[in-house]
């Protein structure tokens, strides 16, 4: 019982933060850059951990700064001075770092290391909560919990201090230049914060399901909400209820968490859009703004 | 060399040939990151077919990889009908659930006693020496459909690439053109996850034509560019992955790819800027 307590604040740990900074990228359409950095922060983790030979979160941070921070600049750099469209940058970008890191593994993290392949890509929950930090015979919390609670209450500062800004970032950044709101910076702290998430949770969920945490709640609450502060409200709902449910689920049918937990919050996804108050794009509309299947916007 | 060294480099140079030729209509239409959403979507798709099969056999998988890849890709059209959400956040909601769906799988799976699971961890990241010659045959008969079809509809769809509200008004069918494209995507990642695995088959669709992009603007010519390329990559990809003892052969023939890639733009770039001090 208090495992499963454990377990549940440590996914909720996780998904708090990756819900809030979900609904900046999804109103945005960020959201594939975010998938890239998350994917992106794998050669950073491995450098560092080469380098430093330990496991400790200090290098590692520093390592997905830097490997965040090479991702955006990346995708920037190829789109702008080289003219390749969007998603190609993005793709060639990611698949390319991701490619690095898993190769760096392969070859000089050997089989006996604490990092390998399995649990950096996919993270393990059920482990991650053996991780405890006890100081005078006190339970404090599990490591996890410990090092994305610091993260957590810096980004609801960020977004509460700077609403107005994050709004106008979020929805006329070209009106925010002209009176003087700095909106690089806005967006770089963003990919900051995004890589630094990145690289606190992959041993709880992994690289790869980090983007289902980041973009379905906030996906979900845009179905109900009209106004950004309301999303943030009910994309953080949706993920604490998706990380309880999840953990339940897992424990009764005995299978992986963290996979779970976004398969639960892809469900709650799916009926939300069934069940959505909004009324869907009227066939005009949809073909004037998206002829056919897919058009990837700039 | 023996005969399975060369049905692994048979297969990578066909898994080379197609991804390369299916990825120059997909980048063209700027769909590039389905590729992405179909390959992650298709491991429930491998691991349900195992399941119920309980055996390891290319046509089993392959044909759970396109039911899987095919409800991936009509769930982001249905969504994209329903929803007002933007279409990335759409292809990233599906990718993510479609992978963790099959994740939970694979790990009840593994949870169980009775496992012949080892050979599916492959297709994460690709394990192109485990092909053998049953495997061989599916490839020719998957890449002698794509060849054809690309054959046959070259012109219509390098016309929708490119004018899609001509090709409209001229009554050719925008769904039917999209259904094609989008079988053709599902069959390739089917068949390249077996060496290049689900997390980096998008590769092997983008950056060949990227490249071959850089080099001209005629479309013949990107084709037969970003062949040679994708060809080549995988080939020496699948050679050194074989030689070494430990090396993973997917992320191997992505760092090539990539590392020609940045040769060529780099070239392209130190050619044109000399040519613009020249004038």
């Amino acid at each position: 019982m208090e495992n499963d307590v454990l377990m549940v604040l440590t996914a909720c740990s996780v998904a708090i933060p990756a819900s809030l900074l979900g609904v900046l990228l999804v109103s945005k359409s960020l959201v594939m850059v975010g998938d890239a950095i998350s994917h992106a922060v794998l050669p950073g983790i491995v450098v560092a951990y080469l380098l430093s030979g330990t496991r400790d979160s200090g290098p590692m941070l520093l390592g997905a700064a830097v490997t965040g921070f090479l991702t955006t600049f990346l995708i920037d750099f190829l789109k702008r001075k080289w003219q390749i469209q969007e998603d190609a940058a993005i793709g060639f970008t990611f698949t390319f770092l991701f490619a690095t890191g898993v190769l760096l593994i392969a070859l000089f993290a050997g089989k006996n290391s604490d990092l390998d392949q399995e649990c950096v890509l996919y993270g393990d929950l059920e482990t991650s909560i053996l991780d405890q930090v006890v100081v005078g015979g006190y339970l404090y919390g599990t490591r996890a919990i410990l090092q994305l609670l610091p993260l957590t209450i810096v980004l609801l500062l960020v977004i509460v201090f700077g609403f107005k800004g994050w709004k106008i970032w979020v929805f006329n950044p070209d009106f925010g230049s002209f009176i003087g709101i700095p909106v690089r910076l806005f967006h770089l702290t963003l990919m900051l914060l995004l890589s630094i998430h990145a690289v606190l949770s992959f041993e709880s969920v992994g690289v790869i399901l980090v983007v289902g945490l980041l973009v379905l709640p906030a996906a979900t609450a845009l179905q109900f909400s009209k106004t950004l502060s309301r999303t943030f409200y009910y994309s953080a709902c949706i993920g604490i209820i998706s990380c309880i449910l999840g953990v339940l689920i897992g424990k009764w049918i005995n299978i992986s968490i963290s996979p779970l937990i976004v398969c639960v919050n892809g469900l709650i996804f799916l009926v939300s859009v069934i069940l959505s108050p909004f009324r869907r794009k009227t066939g005009q509309e949809q073909n004037a703004a998206n002829p056919g299947f897919q058009e990837y916007k700039n | 060399m023996d005969l399975s060294i060369w049905i692994v480099l048979i297969g990578t140079a066909l898994i080379g040939i197609c991804a390369a030729l299916v990825g120059t209509f997909t980048f063209l239409q700027k769909k590039s990151l389905i590729g992405d959403a179909i390959s992650h979507s298709i491991l429930p798709g491998i691991v349900l077919a195992y399941m119920l099969s309980g055996q390891r056999t290319a046509w089993g998988l392959m044909l759970g990889a396109f039911c899987a890849g095919w409800f991936a890709t009509q769930q982001i059209s249905w969504l994209q009908w329903k929803t007002r959400l933007k279409s990335d956040t759409i292809v990233a909601a599906t990718l993510s659930m479609f992978f963790a769906f099959g994740l939970a799988l694979l790990s009840y799976i593994q949870g169980r006693p009775d496992d012949g699971q080892a050979g599916l961890g492959d297709f994460l990241f690709g394990k192109i020496a485990a092909l053998d010659i049953r495997d061989l045959y599916l490839f020719l008969g998957i890449s002698t459909v794509i060849i054809i079809a690309i054959f046959l509809r070259y012109r219509v769809m390098f016309s929708f690439a490119f004018n899609r509200e001509f090709m409209i008004s001229k009554g050719f069918s925008l769904r039917w053109n999209d259904f094609i494209l989008n079988s053709m995507t599902i069959l390739v990642v089917t068949m390249g996850v077996q060496a290049v695995g689900v997390v980096l088959m998008s590769a092997l669709l983008i950056i060949p034509v990227l490249s071959a992009r850089m080099l001209t603007c005629r479309l013949s010519q990107i084709l037969l560019f970003s062949v040679l390329l994708g060809t080549f990559s995988s080939l020496l990809g699948s050679y050194i992955s074989i030689l070494g003892a430990n090396i993973p052969t997917g992320p191997c023939i992505i760092i090539i790819l990539s590392a020609c890639a940045i040769i060529i733009a780099l070239t392209v770039k130190l050619q044109s800027k000399r040519k613009s001090h020249g004038k």
